[in-house]
């Protein structure tokens, strides 16, 4: 029975999660009006929450806040903030999530989300973030070919992920095989 | 050593139920507890692989991407698990990815090594090596130690629980046995007690009156009262018949003593102990001795191998009767027995029961008439040798006798005539082996057959006897006709004599019989042929006398027809004197026909012999029959249209056709009638072609049949001889040649003719004429004959004709016309007159017209010395004879022509030119 248990915790979890966190990044929870693409940055959202849930940094304390920056995408952000707010609630993981328009404003954060508007500058905070432990992730095409750690990608009505374990390896950040498993690998090491 | 005591039932069902039980029960918890123990170890190893796929399926993110965090995190989760000693993850390579050990006993970190897959049980623990696979391939090991606390724990348990149950079972089935086993032996042990109380108090009355619910129990207890009931019953009979046998055995010594004759009954043994002996034995061979002086038979054999005789015949037969045999009696003298003797139950002993007779006297008797019986064999031996030679004597005289009897039946079995012999009641007493062949029975049939059976008829049979009653006593070749067995008739010479007794009174009959059926039936038959001689000697008188008259008659009227012929060339066509002409050729023609019939009747008709097809020859004539059929009759033919062909004068066959014809008709007479005509062919037999009429019977073969029917008057047997006799008719104006005519024409062409008629019921002619074998019509006369106009006169005046003939009419005639012809006539009146006149002219005579009947010298030597004089020459016969018959004078010769008389001038023109168209 424990073993069962155990099991269906490590292997469904990701996918599980996904659903109820949606729920809490869409708009109407908050009480705000409806963008036509609402469900789409609320969906992106919720999976950077489940990134975070999945990755372990370095030197970080386990009552410290997950900084979340937030470049360009207000969208994503507001998304951000909302799922925030409920896990900062329900007593999960504290996030703390701020915006950031320029490389200047990359201090000691966690998370960076690098949205589709940035493209004109993603190398740039590519290299910024190069080697340092933050777990890069955008929702431009190319970006984990680019050296990004996890891109986000639409086929159809469904959005995924690719993950670049390199990138995540170079960082010192760890990712649990079981987030990996969900996402497709770039850089030709895919078991 | 003594036995063992016999244990009761009970102890020993109980114990059999015991250790039944107990084996029982002991086997199947042994059998439980090893199979619970393997079911849990199994169970135990499912539960570890169990838990090492999902242990393996949750480590395979980590696997697959090395995650070691994870993989250590997911194995301390199970840090709690009691049943887990040590759990080790290994990669595909061998790499420990993660290891967590429990404290539960685990083994040292150290000592687990690498293996791919793998389960054992070591000590207190078992370990697995369970692959974890992704897509069938390994990509990583999970190892799991598991202590054996929790199995040793279910193995206690259960064979706790195994022992109290076969505890319990055993106990219950002890329980169930012991009731049961109670209720089994109970009715057993109280029959047992009752049978033993039967036997030792031998009171078969005792009977077990319990029931037991068992079948068997039940049928055992009523089977043991039954038996005892039949027991008891068995000695009561054999009480009674016990009290009946010694009732049996007073009575048997009161009468054995009784009797007169001695009576010993002895054992078998080599003494032949007495059993017992009568008074009548003791009296006979112990007279004046006390009876224990007779210790056994044995003693009392005069002859010892007699007793061993005795007991043989015994044993081989079961007894012995009448035996005859000399004893010694005690006083040593002999006495005669005859004995019998049967085995007997005496006492309850088997024993010898033998009575014995005193034959002493007898025997002397016996004796007394053996002797005279030597004696009388002796005399009758002498007296059989007499009569065996007497006897031989006899058997030779009669072997004799034999051989002279087979002689004499093989005499007349040989002989081709049959003897018999009647007896006085007229049957055939004896007949010899011939009689079967020449009668048609059989030896055995003809015995005691009445002689009135083989005889034809009556009148024979009653002719017989006038004859032999006249005769005296022997009565020579009397012919006569007897019947066969199949009743055909055959004709016998008979001898018969009579035979007389010792008395001289009549015994019988005795003669010979000759088959002379073939010399009666030669004799009839040349009878036959002698009358049909005399008749065919008669008409051939006939035909050469009709012959001979018509030959000088066609002479003659070759002069009337000749001069008549000038008569009308000399006159004028119109001349009042040509119907008085026309007569006189119509009445010479007439009379020539006349003469031809004739001539035929005798076979010496003019023939021009070719291929006659006879129903073209009857349509033919039937144009002229109207002039000689009767008004009232009605002509009807029948003829094959695809008849064959004839060899035959076709004016001959014409003649037969009238004469039929005129025959019929003038048969049907006045009244209404018929007249039927047919023609066919038939393959003839020598039955269809004889005929009476004839001398010869021409061979069978293919030939054409004409038949004329009439139903006129018909004729009589004295007609139908007759009619073929010339001149014969039963007509009033009949001239009596026309079937005369018609017999010779069919003689003249092989041919035969029949005639069936009775009065009033009309006549049928039958004419056979065989078939050609030319059946292309060719005439066989002279070739190159051509018509020629009727006496044309020919211009040329060099011809010359050199007319031979003794008649000076006839040369006068001939000439004359000859000369109207317009030729040169030479005439010379006999054979030498022709050779001169021929010599001094033949260069320039043309033909020589010759007739062949002429005195000094004839035609045919007259025609071979023209021939000498010139081979060339050209010679016309003429006869008033047929052609072939004159013909046959010149085999070797061929004239170039010939002519019959009278002839005409056409005719002789004809054949002048022709002759001269040979040239």
């Amino acid at each position: 029975m424990q073993m069962i248990r155990i099991a269906r915790h490590y292997l469904s979890i990701g996918i599980l999660l996904f659903t109820p966190t949606l729920a809490f990044a869409l708009p109407e929870q908050s009480g705000q009006p409806i963008h036509p693409r609402a469900s789409e940055y609320a969906l992106e959202a919720a999976y950077i929450f489940n990134f975070i849930q999945f990755t372990e940094w370095p030197n970080k304390k386990r009552n410290m806040p997950v900084t979340v920056l937030v470049s360009g995408d207000d969208m994503v952000r507001g998304a951000m903030q909302r799922i925030a707010t409920a896990s900062d609630k329900s007593g999960r993981t504290r996030l703390r999530i701020d915006p950031c328009t320029d490389l200047t404003c990359l201090g000691r954060p966690q998370v960076l989300f690098i949205g589709s508007d940035q493209q004109a500058h993603l190398q740039q905070w590519l290299d910024s973030s190069k080697q340092l432990p933050i777990l890069t992730v955008s929702d431009i095409p190319g970006f984990a070919d680019k050296g990004g750690m996890i891109e986000l990608i639409r086929r159809g009505d469904r959005l995924s992920f690719r993950i670049n374990r390199k990138a995540i390896a170079d960082s010192g950040l760890y990712v649990s095989a079981q987030l990996l498993q969900l996402g497709e690998i770039v850089d030709g090491e895919s078991p | 050593m003594s036995k063992p005591p016999l244990s009761s039932i009970q102890r020993k069902l109980q114990l059999s139920f015991i250790l039944t039980l107990g084996l029982a029960i002991l086997v199947m918890g042994g059998v439980w507890i090893s199979s619970n123990q393997s079911m849990l170890e199994h169970e135990a190893k499912q539960v570890l692989i169990a838990r090492a796929e999902v242990i393996g399926l949750a480590a395979k993110p980590a696997l697959l991407f090395s995650d070691k965090r994870l993989a250590q995190k997911l194995l301390d989760g199970l840090k709690g698990n009691k049943d887990i000693a040590r759990l080790r993850l290994f990669s595909a390579n061998g790499d420990v990815l993660a290891d967590v050990a429990t404290g539960n006993n685990g083994t040292k970190a150290q000592l687990v090594p690498f293996e791919t897959k793998g389960f054992h049980i070591v000590g207190h623990h078992m370990e697995l090596y369970e692959p974890i696979m992704k897509r069938g391939v390994p990509i990583g090991v999970i190892y799991i130690e598991s202590n054996l606390d929790a199995l040793s724990n279910s193995k206690r348990t259960s064979i706790i629980t195994i022992s109290l149950v076969m505890t319990s079972s055993l106990i219950l089935a002890l329980i169930i046995a012991m009731s049961l086993q109670k209720k089994i032996t109970s009715p057993i042990v109280s029959l047992a007690r009752l049978m033993r109380r039967a036997s030792d108090q031998q009171d078969y009355s005792l009977r077990h009156s319990e029931v037991s619910d068992i079948r068997e129990i039940n049928d055992l207890l009523s089977g043991y009262n039954m038996m005892v009931r039949k027991v008891e019953e068995g000695f009561i009979a054999t009480e009674h018949s016990q009290q009946q046998l010694r009732e049996s055995e007073k009575r048997f010594r009161i009468i054995a003593e009784a009797t007169p004759m001695p009576i010993i009954i002895s054992r078998r043994d080599e003494q032949g102990s007495i059993l017992f002996i009568n008074q009548a034995a003791l009296h006979l061979m112990a007279e004046g001795h006390p009876p224990e002086d007779l210790t056994g038979t044995t003693m009392l054999y005069q002859n010892p191998a007699d007793r061993q005789q005795i007991l043989a015949i015994v044993s081989a037969q079961g007894s012995l009767h009448s035996f005859e045999l000399p004893l010694r009696k005690l006083d040593g003298s002999t006495v005669w027995v005859e004995l019998t003797i049967v085995p007997v139950q005496f006492e309850d002993e088997q024993g010898m029961f033998g009575s014995f007779v005193d034959i002493t006297e007898r025997k002397l008797v016996q004796q007394t008439l053996a002797n005279v019986n030597e004696e009388l064999e002796k005399r009758v031996l002498d007296r059989t040798l007499a009569l065996q030679e007497a006897n031989r004597r006899l058997l030779a005289s009669q072997e004799e006798i034999a051989r002279a009897h087979d002689e004499l039946q093989s005499t007349l079995d040989n002989m081709l005539d049959t003897y018999y012999r009647v007896a006085p009641d007229a049957t055939l007493a004896w007949v010899s082996k011939s009689a079967s062949s020449l009668l048609g029975y059989t030896l055995d049939e003809m015995k005691n057959m009445p002689m009135a059976n083989i005889f034809a008829d009556t009148n024979g049979l009653r002719s017989f006897r006038v004859a032999f009653a006249k005769s005296d006593g022997s009565l020579m070749n009397f012919e006569t006709r007897l019947r066969r067995k199949d009743g055909s008739i055959i004709w016998v010479a008979a001898s018969a004599n009579m035979i007389r007794d010792t008395r001289g009174e009549l015994s019988g009959i005795e003669g010979v019989l000759r088959d002379i059926t073939t010399q009666i039936e030669a004799k009839e038959e040349k009878a036959d042929m002698e009358r049909r001689m005399a008749h065919v000697q008669r008409l051939e008188s006939l035909g050469i006398l009709a012959g001979g008259i018509a030959h000088d008659f066609n002479n003659l009227l070759s002069a009337i027809l000749g001069n008549a012929e000038l008569m009308r060339l000399k006159l004028h066509a119109d001349s009042e004197l040509e119907k008085e002409i026309g007569s006189i050729t119509v009445s010479c023609e007439r009379a020539a026909d006349l003469c031809r019939q004739m001539l035929a009747y005798s076979g010496q008709g003019k023939t021009m012999v070719e291929p006659v097809n006879l129903s073209e020859l009857v349509e033919e004539t039937a144009q002229l029959l109207d002039v000689f059929v009767s008004k009232k009759a009605t002509l009807d033919t029948d003829l094959d249209p695809v008849l064959p062909m004839v060899d035959a004068d076709k004016t001959q066959l014409q003649q037969i056709v009238m004469n039929l014809i005129t025959n019929a008709s003038e048969a049907i007479g006045d009244v209404s009638g018929t007249i039927s005509i047919s023609t066919r062919r038939i393959g003839a037999l020598a039955s269809d072609l004889h005929s009476e009429y004839l001398e010869h019977t021409p061979l069978p073969g293919p030939y054409v049949c004409l038949e004329v029917r009439d139903s006129g008057c018909g004729m009589d047997e004295q007609t139908l001889q007759r009619i073929f006799d010339p001149f014969f008719s039963t007509k009033f104006t009949g001239r009596g040649l026309g079937m005369s005519a018609v017999l010779g024409i069919v003689r003249s062409h092989q041919g035969s003719i029949r005639i069936i008629s009775q009065p009033g019921s009309g006549t049928t002619v039958r004419v056979y004429l065989p078939v050609s074998s030319v059946q292309d019509k060719v005439s066989l006369s002279a070739a190159g004959l051509k018509p020629v106009d009727a006496a044309a006169p020919t211009t040329d005046n060099r011809t010359t004709i050199l007319l031979v003939d003794d008649e000076r009419v006839v040369r006068s005639i001939v000439e004359a016309i000859l000369q109207r012809m317009g030729y040169k006539v030479l005439t010379a009146e006999n054979g030498h007159e022709c050779i001169d006149t021929f010599r001094k002219y033949h260069k320039d005579i043309a033909v020589v017209l010759l007739d062949l009947t002429m005195p000094v010298m004839d035609g045919r030597e007259a025609f071979e010395q023209l021939r000498h004089i010139d081979a060339n020459v050209k010679v016309i016969l003429s006869s008033g004879y047929s052609r072939e018959e004159a013909f046959q004078q010149f085999k070797d010769i061929s004239p170039a022509g010939f002519l019959q008389k009278p002839y005409l001038s056409k005719p002789l023109q004809q054949a002048i030119q022709n002759a001269i168209g040979r040239a």
